[in-house]
């Protein structure tokens, strides 16, 4: 299955990131590895999208070709309309990179380690302390300014080198796990760090194994298993794709035989109609009340944006709605149907 | 010259310390120089033959000061790149647009100064000595000048087979092994015994071999003690010293090169 978008036959300035047919083959003792295979993708200005593979798919031999640090064995990309095999340095200037594993000068301090790398970037000395103040600010490090690098806990470092990545103020940019080893609370400060970068108007790719919090910020995704892109684009359109319709859920003060039955009568428009096994109040209550509600889901299979008639149908039929909309998309769930499990 | 590298360098060799402690190492280590000096100082003007001391004295300081060098410095250059890649900085370091001859010459230089530091500690205790033993025509100017371009260029020498191994081996530790191998094993043992077994082949038995003026301990001898009795040693020890410099400025374009490679292949 390929969900993909048109994106490859746009003209290279629409797209922030345009990948065409890319692959990436390595030689290890006489064998060959597709690490790579024909992957296309285009992702436009501010779009933040979620790269979801198992480990080994080829996430990050992706994402270091984009970042100029691995030359494609076919295929090409371009960053903001520039091509990262012929203009690496322009690209690198526009890009801001974390790579997966990632160090830190334990002994210096954080603002030497910021003006450092702002002085590579061939910012001038009196811009520096301003830029690295911004900096410091969106990852919520400033009272850490004078600390010694190696006294930050992990996800302290982890935001410093986002902190260091935004240093020359990319407009894309490419984090490899930025979460990852982190416990609760620092990935949540990184999730906060993200939304705020994604308002910002970052490009983003991002890739991650934690598929609950990229449903949360990202647009769109792109699942790669054995260095094949088996979907990508908008995660709404992928789920409902991958599941064979749109599904939405329902809540009905009361009555939920009754809704069952004129939700099944509606045939036109509604199939596979369930009832759910959980109400969805906020208290995450495994049993049905009658003062939350009954939930229900129910397959929509009508015409797209006309989910309303089902709504009004249901209404005037005197039924006592409490909440009618479609559910989050379940990347787990998306995930698990499309993957076979295979690494190279 | 505003090259970010070798300021982070430098940053790191600071002392990590509350602000006073830093004060009290810097008097501590002050007063210990100071007391050597006086030392020294009055063992010289007690002396009764006071040229001849101070010559001795003169080149004894040299020859630490040769010996000592060459062993700190690779100790510190070994770390240079190596350590990049054992923190895993490595990466982000080449994906900056820093120019890979920036990141080698700030590493270069920053181990420069730190050696030149060491060097100026005791060049004054060195000038002493040397004007005294120069005063009484004990000791010559040029032997001098001469020790310490040897010293220069054969720590130049250390440095730049201490970088290569930095670059090349993954782990700084293999990098230090590996460079004492070559400058001692090497360059001073290893050279040492085949120069001897090339001269008893060939029947001169003095040990003379032209391989012989590749060992850095040859070639400081030659520089602080010439060897009046053989003019040629003079050109053999030029020819060394050429021979350091080329070698020196090929590894560091080979280090250059190396990592322009990695720039797009770090994977």
């Amino acid at each position: 299955m390929s969900i993909r978008q048109n994106g490859t036959e746009r003209n290279h300035s629409m797209a922030m990131i345009e990948i065409s047919n890319l692959s990436k083959e390595y030689r290890t003792s006489g064998q060959k590895l597709l690490a790579v295979n024909n992957i296309s993708l285009a992702l436009d200005k501010g779009d933040i999208f979620g790269f979801i593979g198992p480990n080994g798919a080829g996430k990050t031999t992706t994402i270091k070709m984009i970042a100029t640090l691995l030359v494609p064995s076919s295929g090409s990309v371009f960053v903001d309309g520039l091509d990262v095999v012929k203009e690496p340095d322009k690209v690198r200037s526009i890009l801001g990179y974390m790579p997966d594993s990632f160090g830190v000068y334990d002994d210096i301090k954080v603002w030497e380690y910021l003006d450092f790398f702002a002085a590579a970037y061939k910012i001038s000395k009196d811009k520096r302390p301003a830029i690295i103040d911004d900096v410091l600010s969106l990852t919520d490090l400033s009272v850490k300014k004078n600390a010694y690098v190696e006294s930050l806990s992990r996800g302290m470092k982890q935001r410093l080198c986002l902190a260091k990545t935004l240093v020359h103020d990319p407009k894309v940019m490419l984090l490899d796990e930025p979460a990852s080893g982190l416990d609760p609370r620092a990935r949540i400060e990184i999730r906060e760090l993200l939304r705020e970068l994604q308002r910002m108007g970052k490009t983003i790719m991002i890739s991650s194994h934690i598929l609950p919090e990229m449903e949360e910020f990202c647009n769109k995704i792109g699942i790669i298993e054995k260095g094949e892109m088996i979907v990508s684009g908008d995660v709404r359109t992928i789920s409902r794709q991958v599941r064979g319709n749109q599904v939405i859920e329902i809540t009905v003060l009361e009555e939920l035989e009754r809704a069952v039955s004129l939700l099944e009568s509606m045939n036109e428009y509604v199939n596979d109609v369930k009832i759910m096994s959980r109400s969805h109040n906020e208290n995450q209550n495994t049993h049905f009340s009658s003062s939350t509600g009954h939930s229900l889901q129910f397959g929509y299979i009508g015409e797209p944006n006309h989910e309303y008639v089902v709504l009004n149908s249901l209404v005037d039929s005197g039924l006592k709605i409490r909440a009618f909309h479609s559910p989050k998309a379940d990347l787990e769930d998306v995930f698990m149907r499309v993957t076979k499990g295979l690494v190279n | 010259m505003d090259n970010p590298v070798l300021r982070k360098e430098l940053m790191r060799y600071r002392l990590k310390v509350a602000k006073p402690v830093k004060l009290a190492t810097v008097l501590v280590v002050i007063l210990i120089f100071l007391l050597l000096y006086i030392e020294i100082g009055l063992s010289l003007h007690n002396s009764s033959n006071q040229g001849s001391d101070a010559s001795d004295l003169c080149n004894l300081l040299l020859w630490l000061q040769f010996l000592g060098v060459l062993i700190f410095a690779p100790g510190i250059m070994c770390s240079s790149i190596a350590q990049e890649r054992e923190q895993q900085t490595l990466d982000m370091l080449l994906y900056s647009p820093l120019k890979t001859e920036e990141i080698v010459f700030g590493k270069i230089t920053a181990r420069i100064i730190a050696v030149s530091f060491l060097l100026l500690l005791i060049a004054p205790l060195i000038l002493i000595c040397a004007l005294i033993a120069m005063n009484r025509g004990s000791l010559h100017l040029f032997n001098v000048m001469n020790a310490y371009l040897t010293t220069f260029i054969t720590v130049f020498f250390a440095l730049a087979i201490s970088l290569f191994y930095s670059w090349r081996l993954k782990r700084t530790l293999y990098a230090l092994i590996a460079t004492y191998s070559t400058v001692i094993g090497l360059l001073i043992i290893a050279d040492s015994m085949v120069s001897v077994a090339l001269s008893i082949i060939a029947g001169s038995g003095n040990g003379s071999s032209p391989l012989l003026w590749i060992n850095p301990v040859m070639l400081f001898n030659q520089a602080l003690s010439p060897d009046l009795a053989h003019p040629q040693s003079a050109i053999f020890q030029l020819l060394g010293l050429a021979f350091y410099l080329v070698c020196s400025f090929i590894l560091i374009w080979t280090v250059i090169r190396g990592l322009k490679r990695n720039r797009t292949n770090t994977a």
